[in-house]
């Protein structure tokens, strides 16, 4: 544990691919909500059943699961960009988003945009842009790796162009590049503390410094490869050791992402400050998250995981 | 997976005979994400044009900003398109310490017609004279400095 007293929300973390062991951790440390936005899986998906089952696991047994170990998982319905260039396919996974964007728990459509600004890639954004218009929901922008400031630009004008009120639209994965122009255009700006690739946490810091908190959310967008499910609370603690004032620090990696993402009505600070309490006693369609462990229920709380023991038994 | 793009990207004339400039843009790019060498991609001269050098330019400085290194091959195809803004980037390249990335800047300034891309290179007497004389050209400078085989 490292910031006395502080809750926060990771507001874009890929759990599925992530291990139990991640999610103890994780509420050790303070989190006490997530959110999973639906993505690339690290592979092409061949059929739109493998895009049914994803989307399932997210409003369910994903959602199950962290309730299990004591987190509130809220989740993301799209295509997204990548996967919008298989276009016999995308048109079928588009027909199946109206299914799952009104389902408990799902705060925006996202994450879209664009991956390389391919014509394909731009008619799927419009289409669930359109959509996100209708069920009256925030949306969650990705912007691309390659080309980000052309690409984090060309997002923004289409939301407009769309008609969409920029203080529904969280732009993702900005840097130090594209910070300014999301801030100024109103939108939502949210920071990946990944190393190598996106953000470190020490320039997070940096930009919190310069721009201060408004309209500022801190994410990890951890997934399967070398990331950090604890990136939030380690960025807050390191904020707070650079100086940055607590409220600050809350503001990034807690109320914000809160604020932009009940827009949708599906997340409120109730819902992990008056949560039920854990019962692994409870079961998923017949299914229980425990494999022989004694349940955690109200009378027998969560131990913290002596995780140098050699015995495995 | 960069062995397959690699197969693609680099010694293979197909996409510089046949990608379209939005593919084109974003196989150099991909090459500078995984870490392949450009002198390796067949046509990285004939095909650069003005929209992958604001692309190129734009990428360092996002890698200025994150205090990661930016490879000195980055300027090649953006030296025929050098414009204020590149112009200074390579003033900051040139201002320093290290002799590869002034060289790679000297290049990229050669390549431009550019008053102040010239005024640049003719502050670095040093390097203007070897680019001059031909024993400094981007195929020296692959192979003096990049050679690595793929």
């Amino acid at each position: 544990m490292l910031t006395d007293n502080l809750l926060f929300i990771d507001p874009h973390v890929h759990m599925t691919t992530r291990t139990t062991y991640d999610y103890t951790v994780m509420r050790q440390y303070g989190i006490v909500a997530v959110i999973e936005p639906s993505f690339w899986v690290g592979q092409p998906r061949t059929s739109v059943g493998t895009f049914q089952d994803y989307f399932n696991s997210l409003v369910g047994w994903e959602r199950f699961r962290a309730g299990q170990f004591g987190i509130r998982h809220y989740c993301t319905i799209s295509l997204n960009p990548k996967e919008a260039n298989n276009e016999a396919l995308a048109e079928q996974v588009l027909e199946l988003l109206p299914l799952y964007v009104g389902k408990e728990g799902v705060v925006a459509i996202g994450e879209i945009g664009y991956d390389e600004m391919t014509a394909a890639e731009d008619k799927a954004f419009r289409l669930q842009l359109e959509l996100a218009k209708e069920v009256e929901k925030p949306v969650l922008i990705h912007t691309p790796h390659r080309n980000k400031k052309e690409g984090t630009t060309r997002s923004m004008d289409v939301c407009q162009e769309h008609g969409i009120d920029p203080a529904l639209v969280i732009v993702d994965h900005a840097n130090e590049e594209t910070a300014q122009e999301i801030l100024d255009r109103g939108f939502w700006a949210a920071f990946s503390i990944y190393p190598h690739t996106k953000m470190g946490n020490r320039r997070m810091a940096e930009i919190v410094r310069h721009y201060g908190c408004d309209r500022i959310i801190v994410d990890s967008a951890a997934d399967w490869g070398m990331s950090d499910p604890l990136a939030v609370p380690k960025t807050a603690e390191l904020m707070r050791e650079m100086g940055i004032s607590e409220a600050h620090v809350r503001a990034v990696c807690y109320e914000n992402a809160l604020t932009a993402y009940s827009q949708s009505g599906e997340m409120s600070a109730e819902d992990w400050l008056n949560p039920p309490s854990v019962d692994q006693r409870q079961l998923f369609s017949g299914n229980s998250v425990l494999r022989g462990q004694e349940p955690v229920t109200q009378d027998k709380p969560f131990q913290t995981a002596d995780l140098s023991a050699l015995l495995i038994e | 997976m960069s062995a397959v793009f690699n197969a693609i990207a680099l010694h293979n004339p197909y996409p510089a005979e046949q990608f379209d400039t939005p593919a084109w843009n974003q196989m150099v790019l991909k090459a500078l994400f995984v870490g392949s060498p450009l002198h390796q991609i067949w046509g990285l001269d004939q095909r650069s044009n003005p929209e992958l050098a604001r692309m190129l330019s734009d990428y360092a400085h996002e890698r200025w900003a994150a205090k990661r290194p930016v490879t000195p091959e980055l300027w090649r195809p953006i030296g025929p398109f050098l414009n204020d803004q590149t112009v200074a980037d390579l003033e900051r390249v040139f201002s320093e310490p290290d002799a590869i990335q002034q060289t790679a800047a000297a290049l990229a300034c050669a390549q431009s017609a550019l008053p102040q891309a010239q005024a640049l290179l003719a502050q670095h007497p040093h390097l203007h004279t070897e680019i001059r004389s031909g024993q400094m050209t981007w195929a020296h400078f692959s192979q003096k400095f990049l050679a690595k085989s793929f």
